[in-house]
Parts: structure tokens; C-alpha cells; sequence
């Protein structure tokens, strides 16, 4: 990987980041946004509207770095699991996170939780649901890939079944809007409060996933392989197991189940990058962050309403996943 | 509560009833022959007495009065019974009763508790005989039975006819009468005339053994006899004629709201079967216990039922929002003989014939019901907007009313909010680029719209004030640094939305936009005699401050 690719990765994410902040529902001059931005750095006087210093302050800004960091997570976690279960078609929520935390945030809403309540019963249930799938798969000290597939999808099934049973009883004027519009995913509930409870979690996640990069090239090569070559292959699968839940169970609690992310990404990035997660990894993190924080600009600028972002990664990711199936012909490289 | 408009036409109606019955009394007096006087009169002569009858109860008190002296015996040449089939109305004397073929036999009454009454022996005449003189009915005919004190029984066809009825013994167990039971005019017991607590005359079922009947199909007071259609039909808001049973008994409500506006129309008492969320809704279950204890076929999701469920409680109507239901079910529906009843919902216009409609099917009286809850609807509409319609749009406070639990969300044009803000004097901010109830909107959206007063709708409202007020994201609106956010009121259902509520929404919102203009409202008072009226409940101070919080009843 040369240095140019290196640059490039830090520099757009960051750039996208900048230009975000310009855009809105709510009209200000670029000057004007400058000014505010610089003004919690160095003293300026004060010439723009409250509502200005608002919409900068707290709103755009705590929502593009959500946005980034649930999109860079979301793609790192995908990256990891791609090569863990050696399949391109696994995403973070393939040992029934998302539904899980799915089923502790409708709880959440159906009990009157306050915001704080349901981000811990998301996490809660995400980490729950992970749990019990690790526990199913478990035969004879081993984790068979299979066997993982397969419990993740009885552990999603039971949860979504259980979100259906909350939705069926929710109150159709509060409750039943908030769980649907909450599964479909959405930026609109950053602050900083729930940043600083996600960041720390998602950076961790991200830097233990890091931190194995290498020997996740080596377990991709087949368990036997891995463990031929001195990997002890069961504890590096526990490893990043843990790391993506912790990860995307934080994501899913602050912004809902954002789909496709993680399924698509990890593609896009191989396509740059290659196959080598020491690479495929901050790669992954660099274009989910920019892809969720585009898609986003477009969720709360194309209307007055706050298009579950949800919707948007399907409209984008689906077709997108098609045309590099088409392109690459079933191939993974 | 202020009695805008009924009150004169209360008088004239009084008026004109008195005049008729006593007319109709004068015209019995003076025949004294016991054959029975039947008068032929024209439709609409017909029908303003039917609609006297049943529009001003007190009338039929008046010409009780009148008919029944203070002494035990009533006098000979009283019409103690009246019976209209078609245009031909036929009254009755006792002595003309008399006169007719006699049945004798016993009768007992079973309630539904189980309780025994009886058995007594009874003289009176066959029900089937006043009909023959009356010209008869037809299998596609039933019968209507009316007693001095407004309530009702109905027959159909063939529990008079062929005795359809059920028959105990004596101890309560189901057992065959034997010969046929006669659904029969009692003007006689153990002997004596019947005292003026039961009589002169009483509806009953005589049997020639010792059988009991159900005490459903007794009545006391037996007043008039109408004989009518088996069916009726009701055009509903998508333009069906809907056919419906004459005497509708039996409601099912798959919509929330309408359940409200059946108890409004006072048809608690017919609802078999409603929907979950209207089982929790606090206000609701606390004025009717009973809602909560009857099957919830219909849940939070739109269009789903449980048909078995549906069905089990027999229904003779099913209501519902316009469209609630997809072909598929609605054909099950109709497989299963359920006739569908649909309403509008979206603006004040729907809310009306909404009530009209509901009011159609339960009944007269509750078409009563109806006409007064609209012109006490359209008379504060009127009220308000006489004040607030010459305020220029520049002077309006900027009003954002959003269901914030959780999600942002708030209602544009085309939404009875949108409405009821504009008739209170205020502007909906989301009106000019939102359309429709419950859009989430973007925090940055709220910003910029910068409203100068919020209202939070739906449950937990004053936790959610809380949270918008301590907000960083709405500190730069004008309505958090006023301090200009309130809770919605919510009583027996949501008053914001959908609801015979909305009525009391108005004022509430003109009040609390225009204080200084609205002095003269008084919400609480309002609220208590609303309630009062429509509901017949009697609330508390603590009951009031509770609903205009937004809160369940105070426990």
C-alpha cells in the first residue's frame, strides 16, 4: 500500500467531515460557519444568531461524527467478520446482534424508558443476544464456523420475533412510530452525551481488531491452517468476537440498525486495497465513515423530514452490492 | 358547560309533543266503543310522532301523568297501548284488551345472574293476535317494543312467531317449553291488574308448563309496539350502503378513537369487541371498567384481526377508519357476515360524520347525542375563530406540535393539528413543507424553524417536556427560552387527535395562545361539564389537572 493511498484514506474522511457541516436544512453562509467553528478555539465576537451556534454546535457536529464513527465501526466489524467466517456475504449482524439490541431498544420504548435506558437495554441485548449464539455454537471447546452461522440465525429469528410481539402491543400514537422509525436507523438523536458514551467503546472495539489484523490473515486461510501455524484459533475467534460486538452492539444503540454497511464495504475496501486485513481494516473504516456521513447528509438535507438512514444504505448498498457481484462474477478475491 | 343552541329548540320540541300527546289522549277519550280505534294518518304525521317520542323522553312522562291516574287502577278509557306498523297506528284501551282473545298460563323470569322470578300466572293477550289487527308482519319484519321509561325490546320474526325463545326450569337448567312459548301483552297477575311499577300492561313470555324465559324479554311499562324492517342500512364514508341489523346491540370497534365517540354517544354498553391500545388507555378504562374486560380482537397494528376472536363475539356491526382493512380481510369479513361500517378521519368535516355515522348505528337516541356534541363542536369552533380569524398571519405565534418520544416527529398540512392550531390563532410551523400526521423531522429542521410555543402530544407528556426544556439541541428556539412548552391534555383519548375531544382541544389551544383575548374560558370548568354531559362522570379537581397535564387518573 503506498503512502498517497495512506494519505488519500485520512485526508477525504476528514474533508467530507469539513463540508458536512456546511450543509443543512437551515441556510448559513460558509463564512459564517467558519466563524462558529473557530470561535470554541480562539475568541471572535459574536455576530451570528443563537439558533446558528445551535444547529453548528449541536446539532451538525455531533451527528456527522456519530455518523462516522457507527459507519467506520459498522465496516471494520464486517471486514473482521468476512475474513473470520471466510464467507463475503457475512455482516456484523450475522450472530443476531442487531436484532437483539433491536429487541432490548423496542422493550425500551414500550416500558416509557428515557433515551439513556434504551441505549443501555440496546447494548444490553445486543451483548445478550451475541452471548447466547457463542453459547449454542459451542461443541467440544470449538467453535465451528457453521455452527456459528446457523445459531446467529436462530438467536436474530427469536428477537425479531420478539420485536413483532412489541410492536403488536405498542401504542400506535408514540410507541409504535418510535420502535419502526428507531429499527430503520437514524443520526437524529446525536449528542454529545451519547458520543461519549459510543466513542470510547467503538475505538476500542476497532483498536483489538487492529491489534489481530495479521492473524486474521491467517485464520482467513481456514481454522486447521491457522491453527497449523500456531494460531490458537478458538480464543482469536472469541477475540474479535467480542471486539465487533462491543462495537456494533454501541453503533446499533445510538443510531438504530443501519443495514448494508458492513456488508458493503468491506467489498469496496478489498477492491482498493486487497485482501490483507492489516490494510483492509483502517481502509474499511475510512469509506464506511465517508459513506455513512454522505448518505446521512442527504437523510436530513434532501426534505424537511429525516429519512431513516436505513432506507438510504438498502436504496445505495443493494444496487451497489449487485454490480460488484456482477463485476466480480461470484469471485472473492 | 354552556348549553349554546339546544335550548330553545328543547322548548319547541316540548312544546310540540304536548300539544300531540295530549291531542292523541283527547282522541282516545272520546271512544268509548271496545272495538279498536285505528287511525290511518299520513307518513310524516307518523314519524314526528315517532321522532317526539323518542327526541323528548319527558313527553312520554307528561302523557303518562296524564293517562295513568294517582289511584292504583287505570281508568277504562286510557290507551294503554300503541301499535304502528307502517302508516296504520292502532291504540288500545284496557277493555279493548280484554276483549281479544285471552291467554292464560304461567311465567317465570331468569336473569342473567341466575335469578329466578316466579312463577307467577298471568292473563294476557298473544302478541301474534295484536298483530293480526295491527295487518300483520313478515319473516323480514321485527318488532320494536317501548316502555314509558325509554327502554326497549326487540323481537324478530320468529321468536314471535314460532317461539324461538330459550326456556329453563324452574331451577335454571335449559329445558323445552313443552308447547310453544307466547311472547304475550300480560294485563293481569295472579289475579290482580297489574301495579303501576309494572303496568298497566308489561311485555312477557307465557308458557302453558312451568318454564322461566329470559328476563331480557320482559318489560315493564309497555308503551308502544312498532313494527319495522329487520334491517337497516347506513351509507358509509367510502359511499356504501352498509345493511345492518334495525336495533344494533352488538358493536365491534377496531378504531381506537371511534370507541371514545361510541361512549360519547352513550354505546359503551353495546361494545363486544375493541382494541388493546383502547384497553390501555387509563382515562378510558377508568370511566368504563367494563372496556377492559371484553375481548381486543384489533390490535396497535393497522388492519391486522383476529378473526376468530372477531367472530366469536357475534357481532351485528364492525367499525372502523376508512380503509383500515385490506380486500383480503375485508372479504372475510363479509364471509363471516360481519357488515363493515367505515369513517373518515383526517379534518373537522370527517370528525362530524364520523360522530354522524356512529350515531346512525347505535341508534336514535344516540343520533341525539350526536347533533348536540356537533353544535357544541361547531359552537366553539365558532367561538374561537370569531376572535382569532382577523388576526393577521404576522401576529400569529409560530406553533410546532410534535409526539416527541424519542423520535422527532410533528404534523403538517391536512392534519386535524394543523386545524385546530390555525383556528386557535396560531401557525403551524411544519404546515408549509410538511404534509400529514407524525413526520420525524431533523433536530436542525426544528432550529430553523424556531417556533415560539411547542406542544408535546402523546404519553409520557411531562417527562417529555422536561427533556425538550434541558435539550441543548431546542435551546435556541424561542419557545424553550420563554419556557413556552406545554403538554398536551389527554383524557379519555388523545384530545390533539381524532378525538370527541377535539371539541375541548380548541379552547384549550385558543386559551393558551391568546390568554388575554380568552378570558372567558374557563378550561376546567368546561372540561367538568363536558365530561358531565357526555359522558355522565363527574370530575374531580385532581381528575382535571391530571387530564389537562396529560397524565393518568390520579390514584
Amino acid at each position: 500500500m503506498s503512502k498517497k493511498k495512506i494519505i488519500i484514506l485520512i485526508v477525504i474522511p476528514l474533508l467530507v467531515f469539513y463540508v458536512s457541516l456546511f450543509v443543512g436544512r437551515y441556510m448559513m453562509d460558509p463564512i459564517t460557519v467558519l466563524r462558529i467553528l473557530l470561535s470554541k478555539i480562539v475568541p471572535i465576537t459574536h455576530n451570528w444568531s443563537s439558533t446558528a451556534e445551535v444547529i453548528i454546535i449541536q446539532i451538525r457536529f455531533p451527528r456527522a461524527v456519530l455518523a462516522m464513527f457507527v459507519g467506520a465501526g459498522l465496516s471494520i466489524s464486517g471486514s473482521a467478520y468476512q475474513g473470520m467466517f471466510r464467507n463475503p456475504l457475512v455482516s456484523p449482524d450475522i450472530l443476531g446482534v442487531s436484532a437483539a439490541a433491536g429487541f432490548g431498544a423496542a422493550l425500551a420504548i414500550l416500558l416509557s424508558a428515557n433515551i439513556w435506558e434504551l441505549q443501555l437495554a440496546a447494548f444490553a441485548f445486543g451483548v445478550l443476544g451475541v452471548t447466547l449464539t457463542y453459547m449454542i455454537a459451542r461443541v467440544y471447546k470449538t467453535t465451528p464456523t457453521l455452527m456459528l452461522v446457523l445459531a446467529g440465525v436462530v438467536v436474530a429469528a427469536f428477537f425479531s420475533a420478539l420485536v413483532s410481539g412489541v410492536k403488536l402491543i405498542a401504542d400506535p400514537e408514540a410507541k409504535l412510530p418510535a420502535i419502526t422509525y428507531w429499527l430503520l436507523g437514524s443520526f437524529n438523536r446525536a449528542t454529545y452525551k451519547s458520543l461519549f458514551t459510543v466513542i470510547p467503546i467503538i475505538t476500542l472495539g476497532s483498536i483489538g481488531l487492529m491489534l489481530v489484523s495479521w492473524r486474521l490473515n491467517v485464520l482467513s486461510m481456514g481454522d486447521d491452517e491457522a491453527r497449523s501455524m500456531g494460531v490458537k484459533t478458538e480464543s482469536l475467534k472469541l477475540f474479535i468476537i467480542v471486539c465487533t460486538t462491543l462495537i456494533t452492539a454501541s453503533a446499533v444503540s445510538v443510531s438504530g440498525i443501519v443495514g448494508w454497511v458492513g456488508l458493503v464495504i468491506p467489498h469496496v475496501g478489498r477492491m482498493i486495497v486487497g485482501p490483507n486485513h492489516r490494510w483492509l481494516l483502517p481502509t474499511s473504516m475510512a469509506l464506511g465513515a465517508v459513506f455513512l456521513l454522505v448518505v446521512d447528509d442527504i437523510a436530513r438535507t434532501a426534505t424537511p423530514l429525516d429519512i431513516p438512514i436505513g432506507i438510504l444504505t438498502g436504496l445505495i448498498g443493494a444496487p451497489f452490492f449487485a454490480y460488484l457481484l456482477r463485476r466480480t462474477k461470484g469471485g472473492w478475491k | 358547560m354552556k348549553n349554546r343552541l339546544p335550548g330553545k329548540i328543547k322548548w319547541c320540541i316540548g312544546l310540540c309533543s304536548m300539544l300531540i300527546a295530549l291531542s292523541l289522549v283527547a282522541a282516545s277519550c272520546t271512544n268509548t266503543t271496545i272495538t279498536a280505534t285505528t287511525t290511518t294518518t299520513s307518513k310524516t304525521a307518523t314519524s314526528s310522532t315517532l321522532t317526539t317520542a323518542r327526541t323528548s323522553p319527558t313527553t312520554i312522562t307528561a302523557s303518562t301523568t296524564l293517562t295513568s291516574t294517582p289511584s292504583t287502577t287505570t281508568p277504562a278509557t286510557s290507551t294503554v297501548l300503541t301499535i304502528v306498523n307502517g302508516t296504520t297506528t292502532q291504540t288500545y284501551t284496557i277493555m279493548q284488551l280484554k276483549a281479544l282473545e285471552a291467554v292464560t298460563g304461567y311465567g317465570t323470569a331468569k336473569s342473567n345472574a341466575g335469578v329466578i322470578t316466579g312463577p307467577d300466572t298471568y292473563v294476557g293477550v298473544r302478541l301474534t293476535t295484536l298483530l293480526k289487527a295491527a295487518g300483520g308482519m313478515t319473516s323480514s319484519q321485527s318488532i320494536t317494543i317501548t316502555a314509558r321509561d325509554g327502554s326497549t325490546e326487540d323481537l324478530s320474526y320468529t321468536q314471535i312467531y314460532q317461539g324461538t325463545v330459550n326456556t329453563y326450569t324452574l331451577t335454571g337448567s335449559t329445558a323445552s317449553a313443552g308447547a310453544q312459548p307466547f311472547v304475550s301483552l300480560i294485563y293481569s297477575m295472579n289475579g290482580n291488574v297489574l301495579d303501576a311499577t309494572n303496568g298497566p300492561i308489561e311485555t312477557g313470555i307465557i308458557t302453558e308448563s312451568d318454564r322461566a324465559s329470559d328476563a331480557s324479554l320482559w318489560l315493564k311499562m309497555t308503551d308502544e309496539i312498532q313494527v319495522h324492517s329487520a334491517i337497516r342500512t347506513v351509507v358509509d364514508s367510502t359511499g356504501a350502503t352498509i345493511t345492518i341489523p334495525w336495533t344494533v346491540n352488538r358493536i365491534a370497534d377496531a378504531w381506537h378513537a371511534n370507541n371514545e365517540i361510541v361512549m360519547l354517544l352513550g354505546g359503551a354498553s353495546k361494545l363486544v369487541a375493541t382494541t388493546t391500545v383502547v384497553q390501555g388507555l387509563p382515562w378510558f378504562v377508568k370511566l368504563d371498567p367494563a372496556i377492559a374486560k371484553i375481548p381486543a380482537p384489533f390490535t396497535s397494528t393497522a388492519g391486522q384481526v383476529n378473526l376468530e376472536m372477531l367472530i366469536a363475539t357475534n357481532p351485528d356491526v364492525l367499525l372502523c377508519s376508512a380503509g383500515s382493512f385490506n380486500a383480503a380481510t375485508m372479504a372475510q369479513f363479509a364471509a363471516a357476515n360481519i357488515p363493515v361500517v367505515q369513517m373518515p378521519a383526517a379534518t373537522f368535516t370527517d370528525l362530524q360524520s364520523t360522530v354522524n355515522i356512529t350515531a346512525q348505528v347505535i341508534g336514535p337516541k344516540a343520533q341525539t347525542v350526536a347533533a348536540d356534541y356537533i353544535s357544541y363542536l361547531n359552537g366553539n369552533i365558532q367561538e374561537v375563530t370569531a376572535v382569532t380569524s382577523p388576526i393577521p398571519a404576522s401576529q400569529r405565534p409560530t406553533v410546532l406540535h410534535t409526539s416527541q418520544y424519542l423520535v422527532l416527529s410533528t404534523d403538517g398540512a391536512n392534519s386535524l393539528i394543523d386545524a385546530w392550531i390555525n383556528y386557535a390563532g396560531g401557525v403551524d410551523v411544519a404546515s408549509a413543507t410538511v404534509t400529514g400526521n407524525q413526520k420525524a423531522i431533523t433536530a436542525e429542521q426544528i432550529a430553523a424553524w424556531n417556533p415560539s410555543i411547542v406542544i408535546v402530544g402523546t404519553a409520557p407528556n411531562g417527562t417529555n417536556v422536561q427533556a425538550i426544556m434541558n435539550d441543548p439541541q431546542w435551546s435556541s428556539t424561542n419557545a424553550v427560552k420563554n419556557k413556552q412548552v406545554y403538554a398536551n391534555p389527554t383524557g379519555v383519548y388523545l384530545w390533539d387527535r381524532y378525538s370527541a375531544e377535539e371539541a375541548l382541544q380548541i379552547l384549550w389551544a385558543a386559551k393558551l395562545l391568546w390568554p388575554t383575548k380568552f378570558t372567558n374560558i374557563d378550561i376546567s370548568q368546561e372540561t367538568k361539564g363536558f365530561y358531565s354531559e357526555f359522558f355522565h362522570y363527574q370530575l374531580t379537581d385532581a381528575d382535571v389537572a391530571a387530564i389537562l397535564s396529560g397524565s393518568a387518573p390520579p390514584s
